[in-house]
């Protein structure tokens, strides 16, 4: 009797320090990244984003910074392959492309600041699973998206804009703005059309969009119509927090008449993409 | 007006040599020797004594900079030499005989004596002048360098000869402001022949030949022990002309990734190939492939060149590397650069106007810059954030690097002495084999911290990274003491593994 209670309590204390070792699993949070859906190019492989959760924070012990090892799975012969990243806590998400399919491991340590010499980790505070899995590659322009903006047009107009693409055909209207002449004299006529429209159709490209349509000038002017035909081009240049930035191209025809260039006015504008604009 | 056009265009013309292909052109009368032994004090001094020494040193192409042994301002140094090579638009060298002379000169020092060789290729709207801003900092980095030889030397050992290597070029076209901004289109354009046209890369193929048959000699009469007793070089080229650098090492360096995509096919032929199907890159095998240095070290700071260059060597980013690999080729650009990231894309909007794109993503490589393209990232350079960081400075006067690098400088050698000492301590924590020494994996240094941002192998050479703006503020913030410290510490850490290694770019490395 008493020496099966010993093995019982021999089993326990040499047990008990094991299932003290075990770290918690629930310290990430895995997402796609908003990227993701919209890449074509073969360079991109799986772009995630890893968020800490607030287990993840506790393990921490209140401290700002952490590491994040990621451990990929060996693969044939080879062993595993190791990527470490430092976790701030008040800059997540820590943004991560997988190149490789399959189970990889995360895992939490303690930050000890290391320079000069190596960088040694230690025991992780968590270790989590995650399965990483292929994405399906799109083609560009799919579907029905919509897009408004904002834009200047040098030197004194604005223009505010929405449009409406099936794959690669849309329709655009917009509104331009223009502030009257600071510079202006009393004596001088006054100024028209402060408020135009346009529509267009648009077709979209790999680098912008491709249109044409009719701008409205609502009040009279001496040789010329209230309607003209306009051609658009748009070139999508670098996002800013996401939204894209434009590059836009205006050619319109103000006056038909036999030399042709005479009756052309050309205008640029910057336009700023407003939130829930789809590509 | 065509007289304002007239003084605003900047003359294409040498700066510190005459043109070898006009037989009228001459020397200037004051200048009276091909080389100007000179100080960084002696550059900077005001008045009538300083500007007279400047002129001076504007007429040769040899700068000889004095050692400083008891200076109570200054640590010590062994002093440094910069050699100034000019090419005209077409790529062409001004002066034949002057590059010659230079070369003979760069050999028979390479000859005599251990040295580290640091050449640097400026950007756009700078050129060879002796004050340039890019040339000011370029000499005060080389100082730095002296003094960090020095200390890491210690008494017992010689330290390396620190040789800077300044390639100037056109890089400006008309000086009068807000007209100059237009000589962008141009001014790529020549940055790119001047890096294709070959004398670029004949000079950079010729400095090659002689760090690896000097250090061949080193390594077989065992004259030299440690990383830091090898001669090395290391090659940097600065937003244009970090575009010029690239034009003249692309072809190699591609043909160098398709010989070692061809050892991973080979390898691979057994196995079904990868079908259209299979979207997913996953490589199968896992044969480790080893590219040979072409020239130890390139690195591209803020390069101001569209990211799609990049796409060929990019192909290597899912392969596994032999654990020998040394880094070779290094891109680092700024999250808070608005020449490139701002301007840049704008640019090839319409420098690119005859060209299509395949696809929406294929238009961003076209348009972004080289090294601002996501998909191509596999690194960013983060300001670490523990002990105290020099905040940004700026200062001015003649011949002075705007940031103020040579008031740090000291103080950075000072902080980075328990490095040396780690270095130089035999059995310490260091990595006694390459292996090891994984220098594309999580990295940490006095001031910044490199973190992959994929799993790309922690042996690849290729390393294409964005910069915290804490750690380069802009497109010409390169010459900070916590970037200088990053380059510095980055350089100790590939000469160790590159001794640990024995890549010293013998045909045949062991």
């Amino acid at each position: 009797m008493i020496a099966r209670a010993c093995v019982v309590i021999v089993f326990v204390v040499s047990c008990a320090p094991v299932a003290r070792a075990q770290p918690p699993s629930n310290c990430f949070e895995v997402r796609d990244s908003p990227d993701e859906p919209r890449v074509t190019v073969p360079e991109a492989d799986v772009r995630q984003e890893i968020w800490l959760t607030d287990h993840g924070k506790q393990q921490l012990q209140g401290a700002r910074f952490g590491y994040l090892r990621i451990v990929r799975p060996s693969e044939g012969s080879a062993l595993p392959v190791a990527f470490v990243r430092m976790l701030d806590v008040t800059e997540q998400p820590i943004s991560f492309t997988f190149s490789r399919e399959g189970r990889h491991q995360l895992q939490l340590y303690a930050v000890k600041d290391a320079w000069p010499s190596e960088v040694v980790l230690g025991d992780p505070l968590c270790v989590q699973s995650q399965d990483v899995r292929p994405f399906k590659r799109r083609a560009d322009f799919q579907g029905t998206r919509g897009q408004w903006w904002v834009g200047y047009r040098p030197w004194r107009s604005g223009e505010l804009g929405g449009s409406w693409f099936y794959q690669r055909l849309g329709f655009a209207a917009t509104v331009i703005g223009t502030a009257p002449d600071p510079l202006r004299e009393e004596d001088e006529p006054k100024e028209e059309n402060l408020v135009t429209g346009t529509a267009e159709l648009r077709w979209r490209g790999a680098r912008g969009y491709l249109g044409g349509g009719i701008k409205y000038f609502p009040d009279a002017e001496p040789d010329r119509q209230h309607v003209r035909a306009i051609f658009v081009a748009g070139e999508e240049l670098p996002a800013f927090k996401r939204r894209s930035f434009w590059l836009l191209f205006e050619l319109r025809v103000d006056q038909p008449q036999k030399n042709v260039f005479k009756g052309l006015a050309f205008s640029i504008c910057i336009r700023h993409d407003l939130p829930g604009t789809r590509p | 007006m065509y007289a304002l056009l007239g003084t605003a265009c900047i003359a294409h013309s040498p700066i510190r040599t005459t043109d070898g292909l006009n037989p009228k052109a001459v020397t200037p009368r004051h200048c009276t020797s091909d080389f100007v032994d000179t100080s960084s004090a002696e550059l900077q001094a005001p008045g009538a004594d300083g500007k007279a020494h400047r002129a001076d040193v504007e007429c040769v192409t040899y700068e000889r900079h004095k050692p400083v042994t008891n200076a109570s301002s200054s640590l010590p140094h062994e002093g440094f030499d910069l050699h100034i090579l000019e090419f005209d638009d077409e790529g062409r060298p001004w002066n034949d005989a002057a590059l010659d002379l230079s070369l003979s000169r760069l050999r028979k020092q390479l000859d005599e004596e251990p040295a580290l060789v640091v050449t640097f290729i400026h950007g756009w709207k700078n050129n060879a002048e002796v004050c340039n801003g890019n040339l000011c900092c370029f000499r005060e980095v080389l100082e730095v360098l002296a003094k960090s030889e020095r200390e890491f030397a210690g008494d017992t050992q010689k330290p390396r000869r620190v040789i800077g290597i300044y390639i100037g070029w056109r890089g400006g076209a008309i000086s009068l402001k807000g007209l100059k901004e237009l000589t962008f289109w141009g001014r790529k354009h020549t940055a790119h022949v001047v890096g294709d046209n070959g004398a670029v890369t004949r000079v950079i193929e010729q400095l090659r030949e002689m760090v690896v048959i000097t250090r061949d000699r080193q390594s077989r009469a065992g004259s030299a022990s440690g990383a830091f007793a090898m001669t090395s070089m290391v090659t940097i080229g600065h937003s244009f002309g970090g575009a010029l650098l690239y034009s003249a090492i692309a072809t190699s360096l591609n043909a160098q990734v398709g010989k070692a995509m061809e050892d991973v096919a080979k390898a691979s032929s057994a196995q079904a190939p990868r079908t259209q199907a299979t979207q997913q890159p996953l490589i199968a095998d896992e044969r480790f492939v080893r590219i040979l240095t072409t020239g130890d070290l390139f690195i591209l700071l803020n390069p101001a060149m569209e990211a799609s260059r990049f796409s060929n060597l990019n192909q290597v980013r899912n392969l596994r590397f032999d654990g020998k690999q040394v880094p070779i080729f290094m891109t680092l650009a700024s999250e808070f650069d608005g020449a490139v990231g701002g301007f840049f894309p704008v640019g090839q909007a319409f420098s690119t106007l005859a060209r299509a794109a395949r696809s929406r993503d294929i238009w961003f490589s076209m348009e972004k810059g080289f090294g601002l393209y996501e998909p191509f990232h596999t690194h960013r350079l983060v300001l670490r954030e523990f002990g105290e960081v020099p905040a940004p400075q700026s200062v001015s006067g003649e011949c002075r690097c705007t940031s103020n690098l040579a008031a740090f400088g000291d103080a950075l050698i000072m902080r980075l002495k328990p490095l040396y000492d780690l270095v130089r301590t035999p059995g310490s924590s260091l990595p006694a084999k390459a292996e090891q020494l994984e220098l594309a994996a999580y990295r940490e240094t006095l001031y910044t911290r490199l973190e992959p941002y994929r799993d790309v192998d922690p042996h690849n050479p290729f390393i294409m990274a964005r910069v915290d703006p804490r750690v380069i503020g802009g497109h010409n913030d390169i010459f900070n003491p916590r970037f200088t410290d990053f380059l510095i510490e980055y350089l100790i850490q590939t000469e160790i593994k590159r001794s640990l290694s024995d890549d010293f770019g013998t045909v045949n490395p062991k």
